[in-house]
């Protein structure tokens, strides 16, 4: 089932949106990954973790540092480990 | 989703499981983002082994979000995984497979020194202190 919606967004979201084929699409992609983010954060604290925008933070602020730490010569690296991994030998 | 954002290796699983809060804000954080968190499958039976009655439930639901991914052992990298798993064990040894047939994914384990005689030793880690 689907609903026909009239909304109101800022320019710049409309802008953003102009850029998309398939704006319905787009939109219940990104909505569908902010529900999944709620159910995950409900089920964590229903099941006793605290979890705190501090700690949040840091968490992505750690993971965009490793991201960001990874250098070309890794990337040539990994991508020789990827086909050793595919080939099936030591 | 939107790619993996982590692979968790048994001793990251088990920190989760025994409360650690740390463990479950990397978890949302890439729930927000849309990333999925991989689960290797022999990580989590070897975590199901080492939980206490306490953490059962939590290891149920770490493996059943809708961002978790539980990997199974693959034939293809059977033959690396077990040259892999005589230093590593077999679950830490599918967790660094995982990670390197993934582009390049961050691990979190607590075996870094032991993990990187295999990675590159610039390999995105992020260091879990359980034993």
């Amino acid at each position: 089932m689907t609903r026909k919606i009239a909304i109101s967004i800022p320019d710049d979201v409309a802008a953003r949106l102009d850029r998309e084929p398939n704006i319905s699409a787009f939109i219940t992609e990104s909505l569908r990954i902010r529900m999944a983010a709620e159910n995950v954060r409900n089920a964590m604290a229903a099941a006793g973790f605290e979890l705190t925008d501090e700690g949040r933070a840091r968490a992505a602020n750690d993971l965009d540092t490793l991201n960001a730490s990874v250098s070309p010569e890794l990337r040539s690296q990994a991508v020789a480990l990827r086909a050793r991994i595919k080939g099936g030998r030591p | 989703m939107r790619g993996i954002g982590v692979v968790l290796d048994t001793a990251a699983l088990l920190a989760y499981a025994n409360g650690s809060s740390s463990i479950g804000e990397y978890v949302a954080v890439l729930a927000d983002r849309g990333e999925a968190v991989l689960i290797p499958a022999t990580c989590l039976a070897s975590a199901y082994r080492d939980v206490g009655d306490d953490g059962l439930d939590l290891l149920d639901l770490i493996a059943s979000l809708d961002h978790s991914m539980v990997a199974p052992l693959e034939r293809d990298h059977c033959a690396i995984l077990g040259g892999w798993a005589r230093a590593l064990g077999l679950d830490t040894a599918q967790a660094a497979i995982e990670a390197a047939a993934h582009a390049i994914v961050p691990l979190m384990t607590s075996k870094r020194d032991l993990v990187t005689q295999f990675l590159p030793k610039e390999w995105p880690i992020i260091d879990v202190r359980y034993e």
